[in-house]
C-alpha cells in the first residue's frame, strides 16, 4: 500500500532521534520545511516537526455556531409566526423556548463545522496520494520529500541512506 | 361579539345520578372499555362524578362533584403537546385535534384535574351499540387522547344555524349533552362574555369558586357550594 | 509499564484481529434482543394498552428507561471530555470505552420515545419539515426540545467517538488483509499520519471536547424539564435540572466501571485497565454518590417542610406508602452500600468498585421509576389517584434493551480496539520524556 509521487524520496526511521536527524538532513540540504513530510502512527508534535502557523479551526467553528444559532432562532420563531397557534397563557412566539432551540442548533452547527473543517484541512478523502508505508504501523516514522529537484537528488539520497531504509 | 364558553356547576343541587356521564358518552361516541380495563383504571368517561364520603357511620354524608375538562385559560396541557394537538381556540375552548395526536400522553400528565382520557386500544362497539354512534362526532383511533369539548359540535351547529338565520345565539343554546340531561339543573352552560347570561351571573356568585384555583390554571367552570366540605360556611 | 509500544499495539489489536465470528454470547444476546423487538411489534400492532399504563399513571416503564439510558449516556462525556481537557493521563485507556457507552446508550434511549407513543408511526411529526398543511412542531413543548437536544448530542458523540478511531482504523488496515483491509481502508478515510493530520485531529478533538460538555448538560436538563414543566406534585421543582444531570453522571460512571470490568476479563486487558484506573473512577463515583444524596435530601426536605397537601401526598407515598420498599432499596443501593466500598481505600478495588457500580445502576433505575410513577399516582384530586403495575411487554422490552447494549458493545469490541492504541502510544512517549 505504498503510494509515492513520481520523484519522492523517503526514509524509514525507527526512533525519534533518527527522525530528527532525517529532518535536519533535509533542511540542511535546502529543502523548505513546509515540503518535508513526516508520517507516523502517533502524534510527534512535541518534537517540533510540526509548525503549521495559525490554527483557524476555532474561528470557523465559532462561525458555524453563529450560523446554526441564527438558523435555529429563525426556524423556531418564523414557523411559530407562520401558523400562529395559541396555547394556554403563552405568547405565540416564545423567546425563552426559542432560545433553547437556538442553543441546540448552535451547538450542532459548531459540531458539524468542526468535523467538516477537519475533513477538509487534515486533509482526509484527498485526491492526491500521500506517501505511505505499512512499516509505519509497526512504529517506524516515514520522513521525506514529495518531489525532489533532480540536482539535489543524489545528495539527499546519500544523507538519508545513513539514517535508515530508503523508499522511493 | 365573540363568545367565551363557560359552565357553572352547582354542587348543592347535584344528586350524583350520573345522567350527565351517560349523556356525554352517547353524544360523543365515548367508548366503553369493558370490566377488565375499568378495573385497571382505563375508564374513558369525559365527565365523571367524584364521590366523597364525609363523617363516620351511622351518619356519613355523600358529596358529589362532577369533574370535566375545565377549559382552562392557562391550560397546562396546551404548551406541552409536541404536535399542537391540544390548543386554545378563539372562543376560549381547549381543543383536541385527534388527527394530530401521536399519543405522547404528556397533556394528560400535565392536566391537574386528570380529565383527559386515552384510547389504549381501538374502541369496539358491540352490536347493536354501533347504531347508537353520533354521526356529528368522530370516532377516535388507538393512541389518541380525548376529553370533554363542551360538545363543540353542538356549539358549532348552533352558531351556524344562528348565522343562517341572521340572528344572535339565544340564552340556552347551545347546550352540551351533560347540561341537557341534568335533572336538578346543577349544570349551567353559556357565554361568559355576556354579562346577563345565567352562567355569568352564577360565576359571580359568592358561593362560587374554581376548582384547584390556587394552581393558576384559570378554569372556566365555577363550582358553587354553600359550605366548603370541611363544614365551614362559605 | 514495561511494555513497549509494539507489545501494547499487539495486545490491543488482538481482540479485533483474532476474534471468532460467532460466539454463544453473541447468539444468546441476539435472541434476547429479538424477543424484545417482537414484544414491541406486538405492542405496535395490538395497541399501547398491552403495557401497564393507565389513568392517571400515563408514563411508566418506557419513560423510566428513556431517562435511565439518556442518563447512562453521560458516561463518555464526563470521562472523555473533562479528563481530556484537564489533561489527566489516567484517562487514556478508558476514553473509548466511555465514548462507546455514550453512543449506544443514546441510540437505545432515543428509541423509547418511539416505543412509548400511542401512534408511533407518526413520530416523524416531531421533526420540523415543510408540509402542505403548513404545520410545524410546537417549540413550546419540552418533547420537541428533547428531539433537538438528543439529536445534537447523538451526532456530537458519534463524531467524538469516530475522530480518534480513524488512526486506529489505519492500523487495522495495515494489519489485516483482503476485504477486511479494504473495509478499514475506506473507514479511515485515507488517513496517512502526516503531522498536519495529527495536528488537525487533536485540534478537532479538543474543540469537540469543549463543545460536547455543554451539550451533554443541556440534554439531561431538557429531559428533566419533561417533568418539571408540568404542575404535577413533586415534579414542578426547579431542582430537577441539576438533580438529573448529577444523577446521569452518577449512573454513567457506574455503567462505565461495569463495562470496563467485563472488557478487562474477556479481552485480557488487565495491564491496560489497571487497578489505578478503577481506583480513580471509584473516587469519582463516590463524589457523585455524595452529590446525589445531597440533591435528593434537599428535594425531599423542601417538600416535607413546605407541607403542601398534594406534594406531601406524593412524598409520603414514596417514603411511607406502597413504594417505600423501593425507596429504601434505592437509598441503600445509591448511597449506603457503595459508600464504604468507595470511601475506604482498601475496599476500593476492582471488585469493590464493580459491586458498588452494579448497585448504583440498579438504584438509579429505581430512582427514575420513583420520580415518575408515585407523582403521577398522587395528583391533585384524590378521586383520580391510581397505581401502576408493569406488564410482560414492558418487562421484556426493558430486559431486551440491556441485552442490546451488551450486544452492541460486544460487536464493537470485535470491530474496533476498545482501548485507543495511538493515545496509549502517545502517553507512553510522554512518560518517557
Amino acid at each position: 500500500m505504498v503510494m509515492n509521487s513520481e520523484n519522492g524520496i523517503y526514509v524509514l526511521c525507527s526512533a525519534p532521534d533518527s527522525t530528527e536527524r532525517a529532518v535536519n538532513a533535509l533542511l540542511s540540504a535546502g529543502m523548505p520545511r513546509s515540503k518535508i513530510v513526516v508520517i507516523s502512527s502517533e502524534p510527534l508534535e512535541q518534537y517540533g516537526f510540526a509548525e503549521f502557523g495559525k490554527v483557524r479551526m476555532p474561528w470557523l467553528v465559532a462561525c458555524g455556531a453563529i450560523v446554526g444559532g441564527i438558523g435555529g432562532f429563525l426556524l423556531a420563531s418564523l414557523t411559530q409566526k407562520s401558523y400562529a397557534i395559541a396555547t394556554g397563557g403563552m405568547p405565540v412566539v416564545t423567546l425563552w423556548t426559542d432560545g433553547i432551540i437556538t442553543y441546540e442548533l448552535a451547538m450542532l452547527g459548531a459540531i458539524l463545522t468542526t468535523s467538516v473543517v477537519f475533513l477538509l484541512t487534515a486533509p482526509l478523502l484527498h485526491r492526491n496520494h500521500l506517501p505511505y508505508d505499512p512499516q509505519v504501523s509497526k512504529g517506524k516514522v516515514l520522513v521525506g520529500i514529495n518531489s525532489v529537484p533532480d540536482a539535489l537528488r543524489n545528495q539527499i539520497t546519500q544523507r538519508l541512506k545513513e539514517i535508515g531504509e530508503i523508499r522511493q | 361579539m365573540s363568545h367565551r364558553w363557560g359552565m357553572a356547576v352547582d354542587l348543592d343541587r347535584c344528586t350524583g345520578c350520573g345522567a350527565c356521564v351517560i349523556a356525554c358518552q352517547a353524544e360523543n361516541n365515548v367508548p366503553t372499555v369493558g370490566e377488565d380495563a375499568a378495573r385497571r383504571n382505563r375508564v374513558m368517561h369525559w365527565i365523571r362524578i367524584e364521590r366523597y364520603y364525609e363523617g363516620e357511620f351511622p351518619n356519613p354524608r355523600l358529596r358529589f362533584r362532577p369533574v370535566l375538562c375545565q377549559q382552562c385559560d392557562n391550560a397546562p396541557c396546551e404548551p406541552v403537546c409536541p404536535t399542537y394537538a391540544s390548543y386554545h381556540t378563539s372562543e376560549g375552548l381547549n381543543a383536541q385535534i385527534y388527527n394530530r395526536c401521536i399519543g405522547t400522553r404528556y397533556c394528560a400528565n400535565a392536566c391537574p384535574y386528570t380529565v383527559r382520557t386515552f384510547n389504549f386500544f381501538n374502541p369496539v362497539w358491540d352490536k347493536p351499540l354501533h347504531l347508537q354512534l353520533n354521526p356529528d362526532v368522530s370516532v377516535r383511533q388507538v393512541g389518541v387522547m380525548e376529553k370533554c369539548t363542551f360538545c363543540v359540535q353542538r356549539i358549532k351547529a348552533a352558531e351556524i344555524q344562528a348565522q343562517a338565520e341572521n340572528r344572535q345565539l339565544r340564552e340556552g343554546e347551545p347546550t352540551p349533552a351533560c347540561v341537557q340531561s341534568c335533572g336538578p339543573k346543577a349544570l349551567v352552560f353559556g357565554d361568559l362574555n355576556d354579562p346577563e347570561s345565567e352562567v355569568s351571573r352564577l360565576s359571580r356568585s359568592p358561593r362560587g369558586a374554581p376548582l384547584l384555583g390556587e394552581l393558576g390554571t384559570r378554569p372556566k367552570i365555577t363550582y358553587l357550594q354553600r359550605e366548603s366540605w370541611d363544614g365551614q360556611d362559605r | 509499564m514495561a511494555k513497549t509500544a509494539e507489545q501494547m499495539q499487539r495486545d490491543l489489536l488482538r481482540p479485533v484481529l483474532d476474534s471468532r465470528r460467532l460466539t454463544p454470547a453473541l447468539v444468546g444476546l441476539a435472541l434476547l434482543v429479538l424477543a424484545g423487538f417482537s414484544a414491541w411489534m406486538y405492542q405496535a400492532y395490538t395497541g399501547i394498552g398491552v403495557a401497564g399504563i393507565n389513568r392517571p399513571v400515563f408514563w411508566g416503564f418506557y419513560i423510566t428507561n428513556f431517562v435511565f439510558w439518556i442518563g447512562i449516556s453521560h458516561a463518555g462525556t464526563l470521562i472523555s471530555a473533562i479528563l481530556r481537557l484537564s489533561n489527566a493521563t489516567w484517562r487514556r485507556p478508558i476514553t473509548r470505552c466511555a465514548e462507546v457507552i455514550t453512543v449506544f446508550a443514546l441510540l437505545i434511549g432515543a428509541m423509547f420515545p418511539l416505543i412509548h407513543l400511542g401512534r408511533p408511526w407518526l413520530a416523524f411529526w416531531l421533526a420540523p419539515y415543510p408540509n402542505q398543511r403548513g404545520l410545524w412542531p410546537n417549540y413550546r413543548s419540552p418533547l420537541v426540545w428533547d428531539f433537538f437536544a438528543i439529536n445534537t448530542y447523538l451526532i456530537g458523540s458519534l463524531i467524538f467517538l469516530i475522530l480518534p478511531i480513524i488512526p486506529d482504523c489505519a492500523l487495522l488496515r495495515d494489519h489485516l488483509s483482503g476485504w477486511r483491509s479494504k473495509l478499514y481502508g475506506m473507514l479511515c478515510l485515507g488517513w496517512r499520519g502526516t503531522q498536519k493530520q495529527w495536528r488537525q485531529l487533536e485540534t478537532a478533538m479538543h474543540i469537540m471536547a469543549i463543545l460536547i460538555i455543554p451539550v451533554a448538560v443541556s440534554v439531561h436538563t431538557i429531559v428533566s424539564w419533561d417533568f418539571a414543566m408540568t404542575p404535577v406534585p413533586m415534579w414542578h421543582s426547579t431542582i430537577f435540572a441539576p438533580y438529573f444531570v448529577v444523577g446521569a453522571i452518577f449512573s454513567g460512571i457506574a455503567a462505565l466501571i461495569i463495562a470496563m470490568v467485563f472488557l478487562r476479563s474477556s479481552l485480557h486487558l488487565e495491564e491496560y485497565l489497571t487497578p489505578q484506573c478503577f481506583d480513580n473512577l471509584g473516587k469519582l463515583l463516590l463524589v457523585m454518590s455524595l452529590l446525589w444524596f445531597y440533591f435528593i435530601f434537599a428535594e425531599r426536605l423542601t417538600t416535607w417542610y413546605g407541607n403542601q397537601t398534594s406534594e406531601v401526598a406524593a412524598l409520603w407515598l414514596t417514603v411511607r406508602g406502597s413504594y417505600r420498599h423501593l425507596f429504601w432499596v434505592m437509598v441503600g443501593c445509591n448511597f449506603v452500600f457503595p459508600f464504604p466500598l468507595l470511601a475506604i481505600k482498601r475496599l476500593r478495588t476492582i471488585t469493590g468498585t464493580f459491586l458498588a457500580s452494579v448497585t448504583v445502576v440498579i438504584g438509579m433505575w429505581i430512582e427514575r421509576y420513583l420520580i415518575i410513577v408515585p407523582s403521577l399516582a398522587r395528583k391533585f384530586l384524590p378521586y383520580a389517584w391510581g397505581s401502576y403495575r408493569p406488564t410482560w411487554v414492558e418487562i421484556t422490552i426493558t430486559g431486551a434493551t440491556f441485552c442490546t447494549m451488551a450486544l452492541l458493545y460486544l460487536l464493537f469490541s470485535k470491530l474496533v480496539p476498545v482501548v485507543s492504541v495511538w493515545e496509549l502510544k502517545e502517553g507512553l512517549r510522554e512518560e518517557v520524556r
